[in-house]
């Protein structure tokens, strides 16, 4: 295939703007899959993304789209994952394109996610088409959204596309405009192999699997290649395409995206972002933009069943085979017993990760609050990063958390209500700005750890589901940060431990310990459940001893309900995790995370 | 039709040894039914030569009715248990209870005429029930020398007016210590009575206990007759608990058929039978045999609330108290 006539593009959406309904309309008009095989939303192949609407991880599927200029043109989509977790792997996905579809809904608006979306490819220079979808829904009002789209992001619509990609209305305009108005990859294909990783994952049989794009020369199997960043070299045994079914091809040329498969055993060292050179004849320089990910959050992932424990470090590691963005390192807890403690990128890849283990893996877990990650200075010059609130040393210099650029997409009339709650947060305003008659962008710098306790979700009922957001890292900041202690008879249980800002300490200790009372069963003997910052207790609350139950008759028709009732409050004793002479349950250890404000 | 469920299950049953005629049934039957009734069990059943039959009743209906009584022990009744609850006109009430303290003493007086066996049922921690009323109640109940005391502590349960009323805040539900000072009341004063307080919440004096709920206990087996009643049958070896449909028509129809009207027949398994024994001997004073001494028991017998001889775990007045806690440490 001529690189001429190669277009390689993403589509940019929010969720439920209809990017997963736009793309089975492609392939099914380029006759990638017949109607009848397109098993709704094709590209999102894992049941949890299904489950969940959003799309995980990236793939690319090529299509044949014969234009109305009577050439065949080959179309790359690169699919990007849509949440801000994944925000790293939606920038490689995009480096790999030269154009973009912006979907826009007819009915919603610019969204958080969209716009931060957009920005990023027009870094990236990528053409821009803009499709204002679902056109005929009657509340559609494609003329406003246009204008909202000028404004916010100030990207020319005068040629958007109108359509509706569920009945297909527009979607061939779309095409046509995929092949005239966005480039050929450019590219010298004499030059020396660099081709760029955008994703990769483990398969049973061929080992990693890595998706590249092609950016100079050209790659065949039997090459030797090189990963720029580690020097590691490998040989490749495939090359080819999804179209969306696996298919072997000679060679991927240059501008071309595809797969390779070199028997790596190891996911990790598929670095998305990383370069692929010839090791023969390698480039002097990699692709730009190549950056190690890093875990953001963290938290302990412990079984429930003690000897559970092996399990899930065998489940810990068949995970990471596929995802080498989250760590995990054996960590004991008082409280807890054997567990691991694992870092992630976001809230949202931890929930996955979990669900996954618990699902895939028929573990049961429990996890420790999440934390993030603490940068401390020790004795002037030492500087230590730590992600769990037990491990922070007793004496530092300087304790600095994470902070986070957001912003925020929201209607006028919820913004009071944002503002509260980025304020409540400890936010600082570093913008505010009207679109059209009833959109607003705030920006805000806030502490990361503040949006790991429940601040997406009141955010969302505050603003009725109406505000989206979108954030950054922007770096580390000093704040006067505490370690509360939560102590069962006197002793710290480790796992409740967090650092929180000194002003709510007193506050959230108190509401810690109250839900802690109301979880813990009552016991033999009376348990004392206290906070404490360095020392000083700050709250106290006691579950009483338990001194009767309810003495009630039983005869010959309450024998099997209450025998059933006996043994369900067996299983639930079965679930505590005893420390000291108290037993406790599976909910205190959640019961820190529900706390608000 | 209860005539014709005994007819149909006389292979359950070699022979009888207690009968117990469940709550309101001299209401319910008339003495002419209730003739025929005992009429069916001794033409087509073998009874054990001290089988005991016992007849619960409501004061209301029993106290004018001196024939009923009689004819009752001319049929081989042998045992009446009264459902008196209290002596207390106003806990009566707040109870919803038809009689009064008044029906209540004159229904014992009769009974005790006749029957020298037997039983009250009395009842504690009722919303509105203060300690004077629940110590009156003993001492009132202990003065027409019962053979054998029920006493158990009120409980609410769900979608029962009092039930809403406790959680709409209308009605308070009563204090635990006031509820333990009941508790402890009711087994010292019954204990110096010298009754035996032989399971968690019955008390009898010597060789007064309910054969027929002690039966229960030891996992005996039994047959239920009548819409709901419950039974627990051996059927070629297979131990099960089933009950009757309790909707009239579905019971009728089934009987009309000539087949046995079981709903929700469970096939107990060998470790649920174990659970049973455990737990249903630990609420007796008879306690419960281990093979091995479970290990939570050390914990349990420090704390005073089982005792320990050879093999045989019981649980204390105080371990009854917390009865559930005990048993699912042991179980």
């Amino acid at each position: 295939m001529a690189q001429k006539n190669i277009r390689n593009f993403s589509i940019i959406a929010h969720i439920d703007h209809g990017k997963s309904t736009l793309a089975d309309r492609f392939l099914e008009l380029t006759g990638a899959l017949a109607k009848k095989d397109i098993t709704k939303q094709v590209l999102d192949s894992m049941d949890l993304e299904k489950e969940r609407g959003i799309t995980i991880k990236a793939h690319a599927v090529r299509l044949a789209y014969e234009s109305s200029d009577g050439v065949t043109y080959v179309l790359n989509l690169i699919d990007t994952p849509g949440h801000v977790d994944f925000s790293y792997e939606v920038s490689r996905s995009l480096a790999s394109c030269e154009g973009a579809v912006l979907v826009v809904d007819a009915t919603q608006g610019v969204e958080a996610q969209t716009l931060a979306n957009t920005y990023l490819a027009l870094e990236h220079n990528l053409e821009i088409i803009p499709v204002i979808n679902k056109i005929d829904l009657p509340q559609a009002e494609p003329q406003r959204i246009i204008q909202q789209i000028e404004d916010i992001i100030g990207l020319d619509c005068s040629e958007a596309i109108e359509a509706s990609a569920k009945s297909g209305i527009g979607v061939n305009k779309i095409l046509e405009a995929i092949v005239h108005k966005i480039p050929p990859p450019k590219g010298d294909a004499t030059a020396p192999l660099r081709a760029l990783i955008f994703d990769s994952w483990f398969d049973n049989y061929k080992g990693v699997i890595v998706m590249v794009r092609v950016f100079d020369g050209s790659i065949r199997p039997g090459m030797v290649i090189t990963m720029m960043s580690t020097d590691k070299t490998f040989e490749i045994t495939d090359v080819g395409v999804f179209t969306p079914r696996l298919q072997l091809m000679n060679e991927l040329k240059c501008g071309e995206v595809g797969f390779i498969s070199a028997a790596i055993r190891n996911v990790e060292d598929t670095k998305i972002g990383d370069t692929i050179t010839n090791a023969l004849n390698p480039a002097k320089e990699p692709l730009l933009g190549y950056k190690e990910i890093k875990p953001m959050v963290f938290c302990g992932i412990y079984p429930t069943e003690t000897n559970d424990y092996e399990a899930l470090r065998d489940a810990l590691f068949k995970l990471r085979l596929n995802d080498a963005s989250f760590s995990f390192d054996p960590e004991p807890s008082t409280a807890l017993g054997f567990g691991f403690r694992c870092g992630f990128l976001g809230l949202l890849h931890m929930d996955i990760i979990k669900e996954r283990l618990e699902r895939e893996f028929n573990l049961s877990l429990i996890n420790t609050a999440p934390t993030v990650v603490y940068r401390i200075t020790i004795k002037g010059d030492t500087v230590v990063y730590v992600d769990n609130p037990t491990l922070l040393p007793e004496h530092y210099d300087k304790l600095e958390e994470p902070y986070i650029l957001a912003t925020i997409f929201v209607p006028e009339r919820f913004v009071g209500n944002v503002l509260d709650l980025c304020r409540e947060k400890r936010g600082v305003q570093k913008e505010f700005t009207f679109y059209g008659k009833d959109r607003v962008k705030v920006v805000y710098e806030l502490p990361m750890n503040e949006i790991l306790w429940d601040f997406y979700d009141k955010l969302k009922s505050i603003s009725k589901g109406y505000a989206s957001m979108d954030y950054e890292f922007i770096g580390f900041k000093e704040s006067d940060l505490v370690k509360l202690d939560i102590l069962i008879n006197g002793t710290a249980l480790d796992a409740l431990s967090t650092i929180i800002h000194k002003e709510k300490s007193y506050y959230k200790g108190r509401q810690i310990v109250e839900n802690l009372r109301a979880v813990v069963p009552r016991q033999m003997y009376e348990v004392a459940i206290q906070a404490a910052i360095g020392g000083k207790i700050i709250a106290r609350e006691s579950v009483k001893a338990l001194r009767k139950d309810v003495i009630a008759k039983c005869y010959g028709g309450d024998i099997t309900r209450k025998r059933k009732l006996l043994e369900k409050q067996k299983e639930g004793k079965k679930r505590m995790k005893q420390f000291g002479k108290v037993e406790i349950p599976q909910e205190a250890f959640l019961a820190v995370m529900r706390v608000g404000k | 039709m209860l005539i014709r469920e005994i007819v149909l299950r006389c292979a359950e049953i070699s022979q009888i040894r207690t009968i117990y005629f469940g709550g309101g049934t001299p209401t319910v039957l008339s003495n002419e039914s209730f003739s025929a009734v005992m009429r069916t069990f001794y033409d087509n059943f073998e009874f054990h030569p001290d089988a005991e039959i016992t007849v619960e009743a409501n004061p209301v209906t029993i106290q004018g009715d001196y024939d009923t009584l009689l004819l009752l022990k001319q049929l081989g009744v042998n045992r009446i248990s009264l459902g008196v609850q209290s002596f207390c006109d106003e806990v009566l009430k707040s109870l919803g209870r038809l009689h009064s303290k008044a029906d209540a003493r004159e229904a014992i007086r009769r009974v005790s005429e006749i029957y020298p066996n037997f039983s009250l049922d009395l009842m504690y921690a009722i919303p509105g029930q203060s300690m004077g009323m629940w110590q009156e109640t003993v001492n009132e109940a202990l003065s027409y020398n019962p053979a054998h005391i029920s006493a158990y502590e009120l409980t609410p349960e769900e979608h029962t007016p009092l039930w809403d009323d406790i959680k709409a805040g209308k009605i308070q539900i009563t204090d635990e210590d006031i509820t333990i000072e009941m508790y402890e009341f009711l087994t010292s004063t019954l204990k110096i009575a010298g009754f035996d307080h032989y399971e968690i919440s019955n008390y009898a004096l010597r060789d007064r206990q309910c054969q027929h709920n002690l039966n229960y206990w030891r996992r005996g087996l039994y047959t239920g007759v009548g819409a709901a009643a419950h039974s627990h049958v051996a059927v070629d070896g297979v131990i099960k608990r089933y009950s009757n449909a309790a909707n009239i028509t579905a019971y009728t129809e089934a009987i009309n058929n000539g087949t046995l009207p079981i709903v929700d027949e469970l096939i107990v398994t060998e470790s649920e039978a174990e659970r049973e024994r455990i737990f249903l001997g630990l609420r007796t004073s008879y306690g419960v045999h281990f093979e091995n001494i479970p290990k939570a028991a050390v914990e349990l017998l420090t704390a005073g609330l089982i005792e320990i001889n050879g093999n045989i775990i019981t649980l204390t007045e105080k371990g009854f108290l917390v009865s559930n806690f005990c048993i699912g440490k042991l179980i």
